[in-house]
């Protein structure tokens, strides 16, 4: 019986194919886990952005108009509920006409003119930026719209009057 | 042998199906994870986004709630100094808190000041009263300008100090319209080609001379409905002598000015004016043709006395049509 060597290949067969079963198994389920886990940082990553733009709220408190320099100030104030609200550009237009423009690095001012740092404006921060449209000049006592875009992509509107 | 064999076989089966049944269960497994893990990770970030909709209707829902009434506001601006005083009320339910106050000098070229006011504290819970009083300082400005202020809260939202007022002028001018006028800032300038002399600031309207002139007159938008208005070509300010013995009148239609010059030149340039709600808006008037019709040309009493000075003002109120005539001033032409 101890000589009987027959039923070895079977045994071995066996393990191996269970092995191979098992190591096939773990390597699909780190897959899969590896391929969830990715799946869910970036939608962890969508909804984070689209949250925090859910809490962006700028109020446009005035537009001033220079006829002499062509150009717009916006005063804006931060009354949403996160911070670093960064300005991305701004359009000025009307309903025939737009221009936007790219804020510069240092174009985000507060209220007392001092450059705001961090070019940002946090929960309840002040600041204004300034928008050539040099040689172009708005019509005196015509309606025009400026959107400003954020860093996160959200947009506001605000009317004024040259 | 071959019995112990069979026999073996018969006790624990064959294995030929133990990968197959381990393989379904890790298939099993893994699909069971992969779905829970990615279920409950949609799960927690749909209730985050859910919670963030929550939070901002709630702050929407905050900012409607918001009521700061600003009563018997009145702005006394002397030569760059403007003093501006109001009776602060929270009407609404929730507490407030305002943050900015801005003055706006409108007579042309428009000046502004704004200050920050947190220093102040101006926290106000519902049904706090309390009186503001600031002096503010506006480079150029004059006491005859007109001057427009208002202040901005921590959630945005903006309370004006000529609303009180401007309910109380349209209270009194209710019969004949919703549109106010600035007395003080009435002034009339001579003109010359497409230029008005003397500018910004014009001369007082009310002794004029007969010749080419131009008026400027200073209107608040104070419909009860808060729509915008908008001012077409036709609009008019027109004077009539009612102590001559025969019937003269002079009128001059709305044209559009920037900078001193009159840029409505010819027939069709004339852009609609719009009159915002409770924001003093200048208008001139210097055509003697409608420019809707005709080119521009200048315009003159043609007679000499007392006049009584109306506006026809038309145009749009919100989607309406609007026509109103405002007797507004009386003027004496030398």
């Amino acid at each position: 019986m101890i000589f009987n060597k027959k039923a070895v290949s079977a045994v071995i067969s066996a393990v191996i194919l269970t092995g191979v079963a098992i190591s096939l198994g773990f390597v699909v389920l780190f897959w899969g886990q590896s391929m969830s886990s990715d799946y869910a940082k970036n939608y962890g990553k969508t909804t984070d952005a689209e949250i925090a733009k859910l809490k962006e709220k700028l109020t446009v408190e005035y537009v001033f108009y220079n006829n002499i320099s062509k150009s717009v100030r916006i005063f804006m104030l931060n009354s949403g509920a996160i911070n670093d609200t960064k300005i991305q550009s701004v359009y000025v237009r009307n309903s025939t006409w737009s221009r936007v423009t790219s804020i510069p690095a240092d174009g985000l001012k507060s209220f007392s003119g001092a450059s705001i740092a961090d070019q940002d404006l946090d929960m309840g921060e002040e600041g204004y930026v300034d928008v050539v449209l040099s040689p172009i000049a708005l019509k005196a006592g015509k309606l025009y719209s400026v959107r400003i875009v954020t860093g996160r992509g959200s947009i506001f509107e605000a009317d004024f009057i040259a | 042998m071959k019995r112990i064999s069979l026999r073996r076989k018969t006790r624990f089966g064959s294995s030929k199906g133990v990968s197959t049944v381990i393989a379904t269960v890790f298939l099993v497994l893994t699909v069971l994870v992969l779905s829970t893990n990615v279920f409950l990770w949609s799960f927690l970030q749909n209730a985050f986004y859910n919670q963030a909709v929550k939070e901002r209707n709630q702050q929407d829902v905050d900012r409607l709630m918001e009521n700061i009434i600003a009563t018997n506001p009145t702005v006394v601006p002397s030569t760059g100094t403007i003093n501006v005083t109001t009776y602060i009320i929270n009407g609404g339910s929730i507490p407030a808190q305002i943050v900015t106050l801005w003055v706006l000098d409108v007579t042309p070229p428009q000046k502004y000041n704004v200050t920050d006011l947190r220093a102040s504290n101006l926290t106000l819970n519902p049904g706090d009263r309390r009186t503001f009083s600031k002096t503010v300082r506006i480079l150029g400005a004059i006491s005859t300008d007109s001057f427009s202020a208002w202040f901005v809260t921590a959630r945005g939202n903006t309370v004006s100090l000529t609303e009180s007022q401007g309910i109380i002028i349209a209270q009194v001018s209710q019969g004949i319209g919703s549109v106010a006028m600035d007395f003080g800032s009435f002034v009339y300038y001579n003109v010359s080609g497409y230029n008005l002399q003397v500018w910004p600031n014009g001369k007082e309207g009310f002794y004029i001379p007969n010749r080419d002139i131009a008026f400027r007159v200073t209107l608040t938008n104070f419909d009860t409905n808060k729509r915008t208005i908008q001012l077409n070509p036709h609009s008019t300010l027109w004077m009539i002598f009612p102590t001559s013995a025969t019937a003269h009148s002079a009128w001059w239609y709305i044209v559009n000015v920037n900078n001193g010059i009159i840029t409505s030149k010819t027939k069709g340039s004339f852009s609609d004016i719009s009159l915002f709600y409770s924001q003093p808006t200048i208008v001139y008037f210097a055509s003697g043709y409608d420019l809707s019709t005709k080119d521009f040309t200048q315009s003159s009493p043609g007679y000499t006395g007392s006049a009584a000075v109306n506006l026809m003002l038309i145009g749009k109120i919100g989607a309406s049509t609007l026509g109103q005539n405002i007797p507004f001033v009386s003027v004496y032409v030398t």
